[in-house]
């Protein structure tokens, strides 16, 4: 019987790109309780709605987070129109839609490269980052950022695209699929990976239910739960099923989401050629009133937005329940009993996402 | 591919109904989404979020509670609510019984207290916890009414002394 000691874990880490702090009492290297801390970064980004105007708002709810930006943007902005009764251009449902899949491209990608990262496979990070670029070039293209697009406006979107961005998108993405297939063996097949994350971290079914785990995290353990079942902006016009696994281990995290980047380009494929031509935008009249909550399925899983609005152009309330403050319970599980050497990649699996988190 | 329309609905419960509503969907098994807190009319608006994985369903529950009052953790139901109890109460100062993994207040590490609590709001609820405490101790101070204390209705008992003995 070894001795009991506590390990703070961050919110400086290697292994962290953003602060979070656990404290790990941990016996004979093996973990026994994880107690997390956050707060590092809290902005009070959801105390501001009663001070911003409600059009204004979109801007800040885009900054909540560095890479899911967009989805932020989209989620406040699906909320208001639901609150106020906006039906938006099925044109600009279908641009949402496609910035929406290259998001989770982009934001994927980059969580490939730091799970290889985190268990020391520097040219397998290299290779998931240099694909990833290319998505960022071509938001920065069609968007004018690379990050924050800021194209999203309450009753629709800012930017359309022209024929000549959609080939230009059609031939990357063909590349991007390319240079990912070249990939996938590495991060499928190869040894140093099987070994660092077959069989760790193992969650079942029904303990990431009892969890409330969200996102590819639950589907790498057999939830076949994605909000984007619920056909919102133009996802009810395009063939999708949500990719599970029932391993639930990193692995098939790892697995579900290099699935998931070869689903979003069948997306937005089938979103380029099938959207149709009209306005990007309604005028947006009145004040909202009332109260509406939306979910959205993020990269990272499920997102919530609830508004309230007393008929003013500052909202009363604004919330957001992001996938990573759903998925800490399931961290803490993982990481009980786990051995200390596996706690980065354990973190890591989760694909945190702590601006998101604290907000 | 086949489009899931998720049904969203609204419940108005009073606090002490809670723990029961809760455990009754813990049993269904409907998934704790997430617990908001706001402030509407000088009281907190709670409003507990639960989903059915399957058919997507959301039943929101919306508690009202008084600035001063006290709502049970849901932890017995949803271990996990502890992480939304401990964010309410850091950000709203909203009181919440016997959370399981209370933090007392280091869940986020910030220098402002009840931040998303606005002066005002502050202000009122130090008024009405003021009007409490005074109502508390009036009745505190008021005299309690004695056990052997002469029914004031009855005669007056007229005790005769009788001198034993003389004093010369």
């Amino acid at each position: 019987m070894g001795k009991k000691s506590v390990i703070p874990f961050g919110p400086q880490h290697p292994v962290l790109p953003e602060p979070i702090h656990l404290d790990l009492v941990v016996e004979d290297e093996v973990v026994e309780e994880a107690i997390p801390n956050i707060g590092f970064i809290h902005r009070g980004l959801e105390g501001l709605a009663e001070k911003k105007d409600f059009n204004e708002m979109v801007y800040v709810a885009e900054r909540t987070c560095g890479i899911c930006s967009f989805g932020h943007g989209m989620g406040y902005c699906e909320a208001v129109e639901k609150l106020m009764n906006v039906e938006v251009p099925e044109r600009a449902k279908y641009l949402r839609t496609i910035w929406m899949e290259f998001s989770r491209m982009h934001s994927h990608l980059l969580w490939l490269g730091l799970t290889a990262d985190a268990f020391g496979f520097e040219s397998l990070f290299y290779e998931c980052w240099r694909i990833r670029e290319w998505v960022l070039d071509i938001m920065e293209k069609t968007t004018g950022g690379r990050i924050i697009f800021s194209v999203n406006q309450v009753g629709g979107v800012h930017r359309d695209l022209d024929e000549d961005q959609i080939r230009f998108m059609k031939g990357e993405l063909d590349r991007i699929e390319r240079d990912l297939k070249n990939c996938e063996k590495t991060l499928f097949e190869d040894a140093t990976v099987q070994k660092r994350t077959r069989g760790i971290g193992v969650l079942s079914k029904q303990q990431i239910h009892d969890l409330g785990a969200v996102g590819p995290f639950a589907r790498a353990s057999g939830l076949k739960y994605d909000m984007r079942m619920t056909g919102y902006e133009a996802y009810g016009n395009l063939d999708f099923e949500p990719v599970i696994s029932d391993e639930g281990d990193c692995y098939a995290r790892i697995l579900v989401r290099t699935k998931e980047i070869y689903q979003s380009i069948r997306l937005i494929r089938q979103a380029l050629d099938q959207m149709p031509a009209g306005e990007l935008s309604v005028p947006v009249k009145g004040m909202p009133k009332g109260e509406a909550m939306v979910r959205v399925e993020q990269p990272r899983g499920e997102a919530v937005y609830y508004v309230n609005g007393e008929n003013t152009r500052f909202l009363n309330r604004f919330r957001i329940r992001t996938p990573t403050f759903a998925n800490l319970p399931g961290l803490c599980q993982m990481l009980q009993g786990a051995n200390y050497a596996d706690v980065g990649i354990l973190v890591v699996s989760i694909d945190p996402c702590i601006s998101c988190t604290e907000r | 591919m086949t489009v899931i329309e998720p049904v969203q609905k609204y419940e108005d419960i009073p606090a002490g109904d809670l723990l029961v509503t809760v455990m009754r969907k813990r049993q269904a098994e409907f998934r704790l989404v997430q617990i908001c807190c706001a402030v509407v009319n000088n009281q907190y608006e709670v409003i507990y979020s639960f989903a059915d994985d399957e058919s997507y369903e959301l039943t929101n529950i919306r508690v009202m509670v008084g600035l001063n009052e006290t709502i049970p953790s849901i932890c017995d139901s949803y271990p996990y609510a502890n992480y939304y109890e401990n964010e309410m109460s850091e950000m709203f100062g909203l009181k919440i019984e016997m959370i399981d993994g209370d933090y007392h207040g280091k869940f986020y590490r910030i220098e402002a207290t009840e931040p998303f609590l606005s002066k005002k709001a502050k202000e009122e609820r130090a008024v009405e916890a003021e009007e409490i405490r005074k109502a508390a101790e009036e009745a505190a101070n008021m005299p309690a009414p004695e056990k052997d204390a002469p029914d004031p209705a009855s005669k007056p008992e007229i005790k005769v002394i009788k001198k034993e003995g003389g004093g010369e």
